[in-house]
């Protein structure tokens, strides 16, 4: 009897996928199509920063000149989100970010954009397709984008900052890292679906 | 007992279940695991199995080079972007997939999208490989007709929707393969296209290769011939086993000037069939072919023609018999003056 069992159990371990499992989508939102998870997230596996983590603090001038510091805004919930204007994905994603800044205006979140790697040209092209109320740094020599692009995602890109391209971040209003993704270009979720549920769940973990 | 037999069901439904996962080839590109990126056939047109869009934009040098005329060979097409991360980081390793498969006859097109023709330029020259085929798309009009409207919904330049895409062709012109880039299982190696050419361009059977040969007049020389059974096959030696088997033949012509000999064959390899074993060749076999030269042999390069006939077999099934022509290449030196 046992053998059969243990019989059972291998041939099961030999049909397992070899793809990793889909995240199962909570019942509640079977009308929308995003998954729960994002299949990119980065974990300790990619290493540092990671969700879990402090995020790296920087300084950076906004469109008006004005300088922008992270740790200022602690207390708050901030999401920031690595933009770039040459990349498609970063084009499809800008109404979106500008909706979630209008939406959450008002409230304990601070919507901030940082513009990767960007001629001065090409910044403001970015700021000029559609009205942004919210601070789109410019990061000058990609220094503060480097310090967050994680060594693990997408190893292969020599140019590593290009990793960081389109991520998207929720940082608690103690500093910490609550929800951080790399593009993934197959669920790609344009509507930053995903990012709204993580910040409305961070937000009720912190009233006030 | 009893309840290793209702165990015993269950079980045997599972095997079965195993048995067809494993048989990738049989599921669309869209349903394989380790094809992420697969255009889904609800994405709409173009979808793989339906006709590529005709596509006819300037390479290198300024001519036009279109999809249309590469009619009859199998075609892989890649569009990409000189600020692309994910297409720079694929270009190297698509040169030698192009190369790689070249010798196939597959065609390697990449289609930069949307960029200044200088900038492409002067990228192209440093990043793409001589064996691939680069085209320019300015305005991204031809690649637009390339992406389904359900790719990359959220994108209004439907050009960038297939930025980083990569297509099998068939020598008919109908989309074999269609994958979109997928980040999560990013692959620069083309790991997943390759095993796919693989299956739908497998290597010839059995290929042949002649070096040249050289001799002086009233001389002696020997054609080498290199013989090549792909994996898994083997031919019938030159004295099969059996006289209704076909037996390997390379013989070559005698022309004006030049005698062929009789081939000579390396020893078989032996092939065990139930209790037997026969007679083949397999792998890859060296066989010389003599050749005398007249005394009045005109000096200079000639191709004497060649015939191979075989027969090619794998354990379970036999091919038809074939015949593939050949030439070897024979270069008669001048007489040494004085002689």
């Amino acid at each position: 009897m046992k053998r059969v069992t243990l019989g059972l159990l291998l041939v099961l371990g030999a049909c397992a996928p070899a793809a990793p499992a889909v995240a199962p989508s909570s019942p509640a939102a079977s009308a929308d199509p995003t998954p729960a998870t994002p299949s990119i997230v980065v974990t300790e596996a990619m290493g540092s920063p990671h969700v879990g983590e402090g995020a790296p603090d920087f300084e950076l001038p906004d469109q008006n000149g004005k300088l922008v510091k992270l740790s200022a805004a602690r207390g708050s919930v901030v999401v920031l989100a690595f933009v770039a204007s040459f990349c498609p994905f970063s084009k499809a994603e800008q109404p979106y970010l500008a909706k979630l800044a209008q939406d959450y205006a008002g409230k304990n979140v601070k919507v901030i954009a940082i513009g990767i790697d960007e001629p001065e040209a090409d910044y403001r092209a970015y700021l000029a397709r559609i009205p942004m109320g919210l601070p789109v740094l410019r990061d000058e020599g990609s220094k503060v984008a480097l310090r967050f692009t994680p060594p693990g995602a997408q190893p292969e890109f020599t140019d590593r900052k290009m990793a960081l391209v389109t991520s998207n971040l929720v940082i608690a209003p103690d500093g910490k890292i609550r929800f951080f993704t790399v593009l993934d270009t197959v669920h790609f979720d344009a509507k930053l679906i995903q990012l709204r549920r993580a910040l409305e769940q961070v937000l009720a973990e912190s009233p006030g | 007992m009893t309840r290793s037999a209702a165990l015993a069901a269950p079980l045997a439904a599972l095997l079965v279940a195993c048995a067809s996962a494993r048989g990738e080839s049989r599921l669309a590109t869209w349903d394989r695991p380790g094809l992420g990126g697969a255009v889904r056939p609800e994405m709409g047109s173009p979808r793989p199995g339906e006709a590529a869009p005709g596509l006819a934009l300037p390479d290198l040098a300024g001519s036009t080079v279109s999809l249309a005329s590469m009619r009859g060979s199998w075609v892989l097409l890649h569009f990409t972007a000189t600020w692309c991360p994910f297409c720079d980081s694929e270009l190297a390793h698509l040169g030698k997939v192009a190369q790689a498969f070249a010798a196939r006859s597959v065609k390697t097109v990449v289609v930069d999208l949307e960029e200044d023709a200088g900038v492409w330029r002067a990228y192209a020259a440093k990043h793409v490989d001589p064996a691939i085929i680069a085209l320019y798309d300015v305005t991204g009009a031809s690649a637009a007709r390339f992406a389904p409207p359900g790719a990359q919904p959220s994108f209004d330049d439907r050009a960038q929707a297939v930025l980083d895409a990569t297509l099998i062709v068939d020598p008919a012109g109908a989309i074999r393969l269609f994958l979109l880039p997928d980040s999560a299982h990013f692959d620069p190696t083309f790991r997943a296209v390759s095993a796919e050419l693989e299956t739908l361009v497998p290597p010839p059977t059995v290929s042949l290769s002649a070096a040249p040969c050289a001799a002086k007049p009233g001389g002696h020389t020997e054609a080498h011939v290199q013989l090549t059974v792909a994996a898994g096959f083997h031919v019938m030696s030159n004295r099969p086993s059996e006289p209704t088997y076909i037996p390997t033949r390379i013989t070559l012509e005698s022309n004006a000037g030049t005698l062929a000999g009789e081939t000579q064959y390396p020893p078989p390899t032996l092939f065990r069939i139930a209790d037997r074993s026969i007679s083949t060749f397999a792998g890859t076999i060296d066989v010389r072919i003599p050749i005398d030269v007249a005394k009045d042999a005109a000096a200079g390069s000639r191709r004497i023609r060649g015939l191979l006939r075989y027969q090619a077999c794998t354990a379970s099934r036999c091919l038809f018999p074939a015949s593939q022509p050949f030439e070897v290449e024979l270069v008669v030196a001048s007489p040494s003056p004085g002689a």
